[in-house]
């Protein structure tokens, strides 16, 4: 994994499109760090990881973040993580609404604005989707799409 | 389930109680998980397992484990956002082992995939330091990163070297080996390990578990610790092989140990071989604390 670390104002950047999107504060990343790799990837990692990528280049560190292109486009990962303070752009889904996306990848809501929307169950993030209309698209990766019988 | 005949000779001659530990390979084994506390709560989960209907169960000697009465804990959505992680008791013995040596916020994972013990370290060390994660099984770094993800670890770096020959620019103040093994243990979950068994097998796992604990200690720091774990029960791939260093450094064993937790020291000897250093090493068996078997040693590096 070939990658370095954000520059200041791409941190910036990345922290103002979080906050205005999702209300995601950057005290949640307090002690982290956001590194870039190829194609628009963006890990965050501990602040103690750093030094360790750039000596060992290593097959991965930290989690997947986002990507970015022309917008920014969160991880499920990442909302998953920092869930507790996200405070727009929310969907609270029902449990139909959940099995569709968990089996078909779409659902139907009014809530929130066109563009990626971060998924909850009660009070539980279950990740990225794309909304456009009152269509809602899952982004969860198919590998973590498993089964869910409790909820 | 049908034992070779090698297997059975070697541990009647072994266990304490052979009766009551050829039993306890034929019982299924309790489903348990450990809480993410990265991502979950533990009372909240408990809390919300209970409405589901699940039986669930603490565990005396670590806070985030827990039994379940059934195995639905799988399809849950706390399971399917990463708020726990599905794993044997006896499995999460070693990063609790060094717990307190975690503090210096560096940890060197010299065979870590899929990732339980590493996620586990992880969440100890909540989340900050660095844990360099190593497999030398491509395949398998692939699991282990998408377990690091689920679990929402970011003090992970996921490196595909072999343990045995790997160089790092500065050694490691805590350093764990979780060795890849003949996994006797595991029969419990995995019957199939029998089928692969034999005497062979281990004569050769266990050169490769000498050549790794050589390499794992040169990569450990001065005054840091090494954990040697794994999940088997034979002794040439246990105290024979921290026998061995132990004779060939100045390496010293510390005591471990699990509060309620019913383990066993280190045997003495095995065919004619004596094992002297190892009364403080631990042996963890399924007829005493109905789990997996496992084998750790916890080695000082003066
Ligand atoms: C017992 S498993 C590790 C389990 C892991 N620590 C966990 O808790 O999920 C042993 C691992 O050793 C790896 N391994 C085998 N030979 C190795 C070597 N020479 N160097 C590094 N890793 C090796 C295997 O690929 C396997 O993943």
């Amino acid at each position: 994994m070939n990658s370095t670390l954000l520059s200041k104002t791409e941190k910036q950047d990345l922290l103002t499109q979080l906050r205005e999107r999702f209300g995601i504060p950057a005290a949640a990343f307090h002690n982290k760090e956001f590194m870039k790799a190829s194609k628009g990837r963006i890990f965050l990692v501990s602040e103690e990881s750093v030094p360790f990528i750039d000596s060992l280049n290593p097959r991965a560190a930290g989690f997947l973040a986002a990507r970015m292109h022309k917008t920014l486009k969160p991880s499920t990962n990442l909302l998953q993580f920092v869930g507790n303070t996200i405070t727009t752009n929310k969907i609270a889904l029902t449990e139909a609404q959940f099995q569709d996306l968990n089996k078909w990848a779409e659902t139907e809501s009014t809530e929130a604005t066109d563009g990626y929307v971060a998924l909850f169950y009660r009070d539980i993030c279950i990740g990225c989707g794309l909304k456009k209309g009152t269509s809602i698209k899952t982004m969860v990766p198919k590998g973590k799409r498993i089964p869910v019988t409790f909820l | 389930m049908t034992f070779p005949k090698p297997f059975i000779e070697r541990y009647n001659s072994l266990v304490d109680d052979p009766e009551a530990f050829f039993r306890a390979l034929e019982t299924p084994l309790p489903k348990s998980f450990r809480v993410n506390p990265l991502k979950g709560n533990r009372n909240q989960i408990r809390t919300q397992f209970e409405q589901y209907g699940f039986g669930i169960t603490s565990v005396p000697w670590y806070e985030d484990a827990f039994v379940s009465d059934t195995p639905n804990i799988g399809a849950t959505i706390e399971h399917f956002t990463g708020q726990i992680y599905i794993q044997e008791l006896a499995s999460m013995l070693p990063p609790l082992a060094i717990r307190n040596d975690l503090k210096y916020g560096k940890l060197l994972d010299l065979a870590a995939a899929p990732g339980s013990k590493t996620t586990q370290a992880a969440c100890l060390m909540n989340n900050r330091g660095v844990i360099l994660a190593n497999d030398s099984d491509y395949l398998r770094t692939s699991a282990l990163r998408f377990n690091i993800e689920k679990q929402g670890v970011v003090n992970t770096v996921v490196t595909n070297f072999d343990a045995r020959t790997l160089r790092l620019p500065e050694p490691f103040p805590v350093v764990l080996l979780d060795a890849p093994c003949s996994s006797e243990g595991t029969i419990r979950k995995n019957p199939a390990v029998l089928r692969q068994w034999s005497e062979r097998l281990i004569q050769t796992v266990s050169t490769l578990q000498k050549q790794l604990i050589t390499n794992a200690y040169n990569l450990t720091a001065p005054g840091g610790v090494l954990l040697y774990s794994t999940c088997t029960f034979a002794p040439e791939e246990n105290e024979g092989v921290v026998q061995q260093l132990l004779d060939t450094t100045e390496a010293t064993l510390e005591r471990v140990r699990f509060q309620s937790l019913q383990t066993s020291p280190g045997i003495e000897a095995w065919r004619g071989t004596p094992f002297p250093g190892l009364k403080h090493a631990i042996r963890v068996w399924p007829h005493r604390t109905n789990t997996d078997g496992f084998f750790l040693a916890k080695i000082r590096k003066p």
